[in-house]
């Protein structure tokens, strides 16, 4: 089963904290996670609670466009993507929710 | 015979960068081939992958100028 979230806010909303315990509760369950950031939410790229997601098998991809506009730092495991890639998760996840 | 078309995107930016490219290439035959302009950094990454994933070939990707880069494709 694959779980697909969509996050829009930055770290400091309640949404980060809610989607990191979403994904680690849907890992343990073996469900796969894919977390698509954009807008505010590619902030949460560098934020350290937020990237350990990505050891515990979450793959982590976000809007380059956002990103840059907004000049969050490139940081390493994490995809570089596109509304293309959005598009695809949402198309392959069994559940999608976003915040 | 084959066609190749020229699509000039500068001054978009994503997603429009990676839509209009589709919709371009739709309308293509298999095989011609399409050489598509961008001024914008990451739509040079994402688009290339994209149309990778749709099935078509990406045959070359150049830095004609500062910030200035032709893809070229070919229709699957």
């Amino acid at each position: 089963m694959k779980l697909g979230i969509l996050l829009t806010t930055s770290p400091e909303h309640e949404n980060t904290n809610t989607v990191i315990e979403i994904s680690k509760s849907a890992i343990k369950q073996g469900i796969s996670v894919s977390i698509f950031l954009m807008a505010d939410g590619t902030h949460n790229s560098v934020f350290e609670p937020f990237q350990n997601l990505i050891e515990h098998g979450v793959e982590i991809i976000l809007c380059a466009h956002n990103a840059a506009k907004r000049k969050v730092e490139v940081v390493e495991n994490i995809v570089y993507g596109s509304q293309y890639d959005l598009a695809t998760i949402i198309k392959e996840s069994d559940r999608f929710i976003s915040f | 015979m084959t066609q190749e078309i020229e699509l000039d995107l500068t001054g978009d930016v994503c997603p429009f960068t990676f839509v209009k490219t589709k919709l371009q290439l739709e309308q293509l035959e298999s095989g011609d081939l399409l050489t598509v302009i961008f001024d914008h950094a990451p739509a040079v990454e994402n688009v290339p992958k994209s149309v990778t994933n749709e099935g078509h070939t990406v045959l070359g990707i150049d830095k004609v100028a500062d910030k200035l880069w032709k893809v070229r494709i070919q229709k699957a």
